[in-house]
């Protein structure tokens, strides 16, 4: 779903919870007010019983008087003097004015004159006509409008009664208004709402002509119809249907008043007092409760407005995060594609070159020399696609998180021999130069994964080699330092070429899975493009750095750095004879580290620079009768080579020291020239220090010679191997390939007819067993585990080596711990074979 | 109290409304607009809405002021005794001719010198001409509202019969003739009751006055009640007595007329008059008194005030201030 339409969901969500909230609060509202609306009716109501009872309370009193009066055949002087003594209220008063001349007297003096009781209501319109009277004496009230007290000033009101009075010059009867006058203040205090919300509310007393008898401050006009008028629109016929409304019933209605504001009206009529109505007014705003509403809706709307933008936050994290994921998922997607592309194309190249190649060499069988040039060839391929294929599985591991190191104690000179041997056929065939450089070494032995140290190794120098054009350099440069890590010394490893060198776009993805540096001088170099990305898998997994420094058209450098634990295990008696060693190389660095070394085994060493002047050094060292113990000569020199010096030293020096030729390249092509020229033994480099040790025991005639016999099979004669392979072609291959070197074999077709034949034999039948692993029946780790657990001594002491395809080094260790004694992995490699047999039987021997 | 019972009194000076004075850099509140107080004015008026419409205005500045007016009844003679009472008001009505009347010394007596600077009134904002002093200079009053004396004219209806607003007594007497003629038997009318405020008061008194204005000579004769100066009312009485004799005043339709306020206006409201005779005051109540008559509320017409052209050279515009004292 589009993030556009999540929000138009949840704002439509909102919308409909903030409508509801709204709705539901104005319902509230609106029952709230109707309560109130209703409450200020019925408190109108009883403002009504509460003034009705004041009103005839008051009138009563009015009532006795006018009784009194009327029954006593009074004169005025009479009837006042009578009410002046009957009622003591200090604020009110009572005036008796004869209806004839509308004056009289009053029972309280005026102010400025106490003598003075006089009072008229001739210029009052008060009097002029009581037709409001109503003559039911005890019953009715008959009240005035509020007026001006002609005595005091004061606004009054009047409850009033005809009394009859005798004329007292006449003995007449006149007719009279008794008038018990209150001031409008007593009333209004008397007017006050009782609840407290209510204490704005205003009250007015109209009568039938919605003339105010008593009037509300907020109220204008003289007259209440005039004031709805004033500031209220409506059709006059509504208007008097309203008005006969308001005085004939009880009830409320809105209204503006003469501020415009809304207002709630509440009327009922007077019943003691006929045709009056009791108005009861107050603003709406002031009766309301809308404010908590708000309030409500205000925190609702913020509540779904933060839970929104949170919402929104959350999502569109997510969805970046979604997305992020998406397009990794694509990347991976278009990888796995790519992936699939270039596998395709990169086996199906050397699998092309094996099936053509095979089918040539078969329509040539009789031509051996192209059938040994294409079978030649159809090896390479093939150990291009077991490197392909090993890589793959490599990458696999790495991306799957499955990569373990299996530490064992190794030789860091075998492994850097093992290196060196590894890239000389194509050094070889580039013909590039090549220079191994080591400087201080002194450890031999870590502890450490040799076999992803090889792959770590080799893959940066055979990269370089590979990237180098025919005749380029690639040198490398080995030596330890001290480490941080406890236990572990720092080995650094540097590769430098003269080659194409990366672009700084490819050096930027140059660790990502099948990048090659495209090259129109590279497109012809056969590789995987996994090698780097392997590498800097396996430096991170072992703890290191891999650092690279690389210019198009000038060459690559490549530094591995790693912290290798020291294993226990160390040649620490490399100690010579005192002897006079001198070393000539053209490299100044190789000449500085190899004295050191050669110093640091107890020689005195010189060196020469060249090949010329090692001759001379050597002949005056000759004719002075103290010649050199050792010339150690590297090969590869300008002007006069190794071997060209060796032959002048023999004859214009007619020295007879033991010369070592040293040399980073294969000096299989060198060896008969060299021997001829007078060489007395061979060296590759780097010169390691138990290198020259050994070599210059060896030269000397100090230790038994070490060196493996290289085209002497004659040791491997009539040993008798078992091998348990499942695979017809499998043991084909193996039993054709050993036999080749005087090697018998039998074959077991699994476990457990490996571990029967191995319990029935006789001691010593055979030397060793291979052992496959994925056998039917019982596999080689479980028949090994069974052999190990045999009484027989010998057969359950047996050698064991694991020949398999399962290759992982995690493998190797499973086989090691099921008591093998080594492993060699499928396709197998014969040198390694016929090195693992050896080492079987010395072991053995 | 006094000092917002004045600000109550010069609310509506400066013409212009309390919202635009008070957004106006002109005007600002003097005392804080949270003061709360109740005022009462005294008058004699029974239905007093242009003051009653400034106390609206007043509360938009000052809500918390509770402004109350109260008719006197027999306003003249009990002043003085209300002014005594406990219930005597913060404003009243006062008149210049209570100066100096004997009988309204204890009313003078209660009247605020309005002039003093300790109040800080702004009393230049009166026309210096409504501003009445007393002999030694003191100003005890200060003007409500001036009554002005003229017609309610129905535009329409002038319209309607194509006849034009007289503005002389010999186009008056001519469109009254011809208003007659169309069938309209008073095309003047006006409240008749009361002498005092009666439509002959408001025809005569401006050119009374006039006349008393153009000799200065006539005027000590005429407040005296000299017999003499009633020669000066002749020629205005004379034209509201032709005029009730040419039929331009029905007096028996204007005696109908139980009011000189709101039945005046309703009468008029009527639409058969086209000429009403009334105060400014009057005028004052007709907007809201349109909706009070169905005949109005059905067929509304333009009307407007003019004077009533008395004679040839036209008619008068009588600035007669009404005044209150604190």
């Amino acid at each position: 779903m589009k993030i556009i339409w999540i929000i138009i969901v949840n704002i439509l969500i909102m919308t409909a919870l903030l409508t509801f909230v709204v709705l539901y609060s104005n319902y509230s509202s609106r029952t709230t007010l109707l309560r109130q609306v209703e409450h200020f009716e019925n408190t109108t109501v009883t403002m009504e019983h509460v003034t009705e009872n004041y009103l005839a309370g008051e009138q009563r009193i009015c009532d006795v008087w006018a009784r009194y009066i009327n029954n006593n055949d009074m004169t005025i002087e009479e009837a006042v003097s009578f009410i002046r003594s009957s009622h003591v209220l200090p604020n009110t008063s009572a005036h008796i004015v004869y209806h004839d001349s509308l004056s009289g007297l009053s029972t309280r003096p005026k102010p400025d004159d106490p003598d003075d009781h006089t009072v008229s209501y001739a210029r009052t319109d008060l009097l002029n006509g009581v037709s409001w009277f109503h003559d039911d004496t005890g019953k009715a009230i008959n009240i005035t409008r509020a007026y001006t007290n002609p005595v005091n000033g004061e606004q009054s009101i009047a409850f009033c009664n005809d009394v009859f009075l005798r004329d007292p010059q006449t003995g007449d009867q006149r007719d009279a208004t008794l008038l018990r006058v209150l001031p409008l203040s007593e009333l209004e205090q008397k007017w006050i709402f009782p609840q407290e919300e209510l204490e704005k509310a205003e009250l007015s007393l109209i009568d039938e002509d919605g003339d105010y008898i008593i009037k509300g401050h907020s109220f204008k006009n003289s007259s209440f119809f005039e004031f709805y008028r004033s500031y209220n629109t409506a059709d006059p016929a509504s208007v008097q249907s309203l008005f006969e409304r308001i005085t004939s019933t009880t009830g409320s209605i809105t209204m503006h008043n003469s501020r415009g504001e809304d207002c709630i009206l509440a009327f009922t009529p007077v019943a003691a007092a006929g045709g009056w109505t009791l108005l009861c007014f107050m603003p709406m705003k002031d009766l309301s409760v809308n404010t908590e509403n708000w309030m409500l809706i205000g925190f609702v709307s913020a509540g779904l407005l933060i839970l929104f933008l949170f919402d929104l936050a959350v999502m569109l994290y997510f969805n970046n995060r979604l997305h992020v994921t998406a397009m990794e998922a694509a990347a991976a997607n278009r990888a796995k594609t790519d992936f699939l592309s270039t596998m395709s194309h990169d086996i199906r190249t050397p699998m092309n070159a094996i099936i053509g190649l095979t089918a040539i060499a078969e329509k040539n069988v009789d031509d051996p020399v192209s059938v040994a040039e294409y079978l030649r060839k159809i090896s390479m391929a093939g150990n291009h696609l077991l490197t392909l294929i090993n890589d793959i599985l490599d990458i696999s591991k790495v991306e799957s998180g499955k990569l373990n190191l299996s530490p064992l104690t190794f030789s860091i000179v075998e492994t850097v021999e093992n290196l060196v041997n590894l890239s000389q056929p194509m050094i070889k065939e580039k013909n590039i130069e090549f220079n191994f450089r080591t400087g201080r070494m002194e450890r031999e032995y870590f502890y450490a994964d040799q076999l992803r140290l090889n792959q770590i190794y080799i893959n940066i120098l055979s990269n370089a080699i590979k990237y180098t054009e025919p005749g380029g350099r690639v040198s490398v440069d080995m030596h330890e330092e001290e480490s941080q890590k406890p236990g572990c010394e720092r080995l650094v490893y540097k590769v430098s070429d003269n080659g194409i060198g990366m672009s700084p776009e490819f050096m930027a993805n140059m660790y990502q899975p099948f990048s090659r540096q495209t090259d129109s001088r590279v497109n012809s170099i056969q590789g995987t493009g996994l090698g780097l990305a392997i590498t800097k898998q396996m430096v991170d997994l072992m703890g290191g750095t891999i650092e690279c420094e690389s210019e198009q058209g000038k060459g690559t450098t490549f530094t591995v750095i790693l912290d290798l634990p020291v294993a226990d295990r160390q040649r620490d008696d490399m100690v010579l004879d005192p002897m006079d060693v001198l070393i000539v190389d053209d490299d100044e660095i190789l000449l500085d580290t190899a004295v050191d070394t050669l110093e640091s085994l107890g020689v005195t060493a010189e060196h020469a620079g060249s090949g010329a002047e090692a001759l001379g050094m050597i002949t005056h060292r000759h004719q002075a009768g103290r010649d050199y113990n050792v010339v150690i000569l590297d090969w590869k020199m300008p002007d006069l080579d190794g071997i060209e010096t060796i032959r002048k030293i023999r004859t214009e020096a007619g020295s007879n020291t033991p010369i070592l030729l040293v040399s980073s390249y294969d000096w299989s092509d060198i060896e008969d020239a060299a021997k001829e020229a007078g060489a007395n033994g061979f060296v590759s480099k780097p010169l390691f220090r138990s290198k020259l040790y050994d070599k210059i025991n060896t030269i000397l005639g100090t230790e038994a010679k070490s060196v493996e016999p290289e085209n002497d099979y004659s040791d491997l004669q009539g040993l008798n191997i078992l091998i348990a392979e499942d695979n017809d072609i499998n043991w084909e291959i193996i039993s054709a390939i050993l036999s080749m070197f005087g090697i018998t074999t039998e074959r077991a077709e699994n476990g457990r007819i490996c571990v029967d034949k191995i319990s029935q034999a006789k001691e010593g039948s055979y030397t060793l067993i291979f052992m496959d692993i994925q056998m039917p029946e019982m596999n080689g780790l479980e028949a090994t585990r069974t052999i190990r657990a045999l009484d027989d001594p010998w057969a359950s002491s047996i050698p064991i080596i694991a020949m398999t395809a399962d290759a992982f080094s995690e493998n190797v260790t499973e086989c090691l711990n099921a008591g093998m004694n080594g492993h060699i992995a499928k396709p197998i490699d014969t040198k390694l074979v016929i090195k693992e047999i050896r080492r079987i039987k010395e072991e053995n021997s | 109290m006094l000092i917002i019972s004045m600000a109550a009194a010069l609310a509506a000076c400066g013409g212009k409304s309390p919202k635009e004075a008070d957004s106006g850099a002109g005007f600002k509140p003097s005392l804080d607009a949270d003061s709360s107080c109740r005022i009462t004015v005294a008058g004699a008026y029974d239905n007093f809405e242009a003051l009653e419409a400034e106390f609206d205005r007043f509360n938009e500045i000052y809500p918390n002021v509770q402004l109350s007016y109260v008719k006197l009844d027999d306003y003249n003679n009990m002043l003085g005794t209300v002014l005594e009472s406990n219930d005597k008001p913060n404003i009243f009505f006062s008149y210049t001719w209570m100066m100096g009347n004997e009988q309204y010394d204890p009313v003078i007596a209660h009247m605020e010198e309005l002039s003093g600077s300790e109040l800080g009134l702004k009393l230049d904002c009166i026309r210096p001409g409504l501003i009445n002093h007393d002999t030694e200079g003191h100003v005890f009053m200060v003007p409500v509202f001036a009554r002005t004396y003229g017609m309610l004219v129905n535009d329409d209806l002038f319209k309607k019969e194509g006849l034009s607003v007289p503005t002389t007594l010999t186009e008056l007497m001519d469109v009254c003739g011809k208003f007659r003629e169309k069938g309209y038997t008073s095309p003047m009318m006006g409240y008749s009751q009361d002498p005092s405020s009666s439509l002959m008061n408001a025809i005569a008194y401006p050119p009374v006055a006039a006349a008393l204005e153009e000799n200065p000579d006539a005027v000590p004769p005429a407040n005296n009640l000299d017999p003499q100066a009633g020669e000066y009312m002749r020629q205005a009485l004379e034209t509201t007595k032709q005029l009730i004799q040419n039929g331009c005043i029905d007096l028996g339709e204007c005696d109908k007329i139980e009011d000189n306020y709101t039945q005046v206006i309703l009468r008029f409201f009527e639409g058969d008059v086209p000429m009403m005779i009334c105060t400014g005051d009057t005028v004052s109540g007709t907007k809201k008194r349109e909706s009070r008559s169905e005949a109005f509320t059905a067929a509304p017409f333009a009307y407007s005030f003019a004077p009533i052209p008395v004679t040839d050279k036209g008619g008068y515009f009588i600035d007669s201030p009404w005044w209150s004292s604190l």
